[in-house]
């Protein structure tokens, strides 16, 4: 197999580390040296040809071929049967509605989180339960930290420069999880999303930090606890309001059983929580983030919002997205009385879900 | 030990990196505004400023999205059209 990318030779293992740092091929933590064995074995597993590209990777443009993916999927710490779910999630990314050139440098703080769903889970042993979004397991730490290779090296988005994140979040290092389709009332993520049951699917979303938020009891009672975490007026979704505007709502294990005891179906879940997580027009517009100096005049309002939100008094209450459907709905985590909220950006970064293909 | 970089081949690794001459006055030249969607007021208010240079016309272009680069077609237009263009607002 030719491969085409640059070789440097270095004297051993650790010099190599070493290399990777000086040459800002790295995030930060140490790689594993993307040797032409190992990288080989990556792109033999998944038989694609590699020079096959996928598309270029803003804001360098860096173009991106299946040989790169498997270079920097070697560095995470990948094994071959990971490289099609980090392939899937590239695919995803480069959907144009997804405006990975505004991720890759927006001032917000949210990072792109991939959800794997269907049998792969399972056989590559990916967790969606206890500390889901933490640490622990190979697959979550390294399929998501391939992904951040793949945006660092050929996005090159270093902080500052030009990546404006004010203060990005710990998903910059890796962001993976899976969905928990056994303790889930309802239909897998990747099939509501228009996969077919039994495929293998990732869905990237661009989002903030999870906000866990202490929840249990009746159905009622958790989606209070969710609204009141949802509904901050500091929130980009409400200021960003129809430019891009979707929000994460991740249910435990636990939890997830009443909403099945109760018969509430995922719609009627999104429905509630569109309709009860709004925040006063007036908070939001105290915050001043509707008119920032930047737009010198201008408002968001003006720009972006849909003409029906109400905004005639600032009692009139703003719903957190354009629809109920912006909202998505995950099972996952542990048996605990908690579910998390996760504030996409506002401004895009949406959702998108791609077939995982696995040779 | 033999090792690949990871880094990406981009076209923009052909872009020089000076910048290109700039008229005198603005007087009779064709000024271009790439609007990346800050809003009306805005835009207005710097056109007004550029009148008073007594330019040839100005044009102005709308980016779909803030948050990214212009599409080439409307990068290659303002620069077929236009002998100057302002870009970008500052957000």
């Amino acid at each position: 197999m030719k491969l085409q990318s640059e070789i440097v030779e270095v004297g051993g293992y650790h010099e190599a580390v070493e290399l990777f740092f000086q040459r800002r091929w790295s995030d930060g933590l140490p790689i594993v040296p993307p040797t032409e064995e190992k990288v080989t074995e990556m792109l033999r597993y998944v038989g694609r040809d590699p020079q096959e590209v996928l598309g270029e990777i803003p804001p360098f443009n860096g173009v991106a071929t299946i040989e790169k993916l498997a270079i920097n999927s070697v560095m995470a710490g990948c094994l071959p049967q990971y490289f099609p779910v980090v392939i899937a999630a590239v695919e995803a990314m480069l959907d144009p509605k997804h405006n990975l050139n505004g991720t890759q440098t927006t001032q917000s703080g949210t990072e792109q989180l991939i959800i794997v769903n269907g049998p792969i889970v399972k056989q590559i042993g990916i967790n969606y339960g206890d500390s889901v979004f933490g640490r622990g397991f190979r697959a979550n730490g390294t399929i998501g930290r391939a992904v951040r290779l793949i945006l660092w090296n050929l996005g090159r988005n270093f902080p500052g420069d030009p990546d404006r994140s004010t203060f990005s979040h710990p998903g910059s290092w890796s962001f993976c999880i899976a969905e928990d389709e056994d303790s889930s009332p309802w239909e897998p993520l990747h099939v509501e999303k228009g996969l077919s049951p039994g495929s293998s699917g990732v869905t990237v979303f661009c989002c903030e930090a999870p906000h866990p938020t202490l929840a249990h009891g009746t159905v009622k009672q958790i989606l209070i606890s969710i609204c009141g975490a949802i509904a901050g007026p500091g929130s980009s979704n409400y200021v960003f309001l129809g430019g891009g505007t979707e929000i994460l709502v991740v249910i435990s294990a636990l939890n997830a059983e009443q909403f099945r005891r109760e018969g509430w179906s995922k719609r009627d879940v999104k429905q509630y929580i569109w309709e009860h997580s709004r925040a006063p027009y007036g908070k939001i517009e105290s915050t001043g983030m509707l008119t920032p100096t930047e737009l010198a005049g201008s408002s968001f309002v003006d720009l972006l919002w849909p003409k029906w939100i109400d905004r005639s008094s600032p009692e009139s209450l703003i719903p957190i997205t354009p629809s109920p459907e912006d909202i998505h709905v995950l099972v996952c985590g542990g048996r605990g009385s908690w579910c998390a909220v996760c504030h996409g950006w506002g401004y895009g970064g949406l959702a998108v879900t791609r077939e995982i293909k696995i040779p | 030990m033999r090792v690949l970089s990871p880094v990406g081949v981009t076209k923009y690794v052909e872009a020089k990196d000076e910048l290109a001459v700039r008229p005198e006055r603005l007087t009779g030249k064709v000024v271009g505004i790439l609007d990346d969607g800050a809003g009306k007021e805005y835009q207005d208010r710097i056109k007004e400023l550029l009148m008073e240079h007594e330019p040839a016309r100005i044009i102005h272009r709308i980016k779909p999205l803030l948050s990214s680069p212009a599409p080439p077609q409307i990068l290659d237009g303002v620069v077929r059209e236009c002998d100057v263009v302002i870009v970008g607002t500052g957000i």
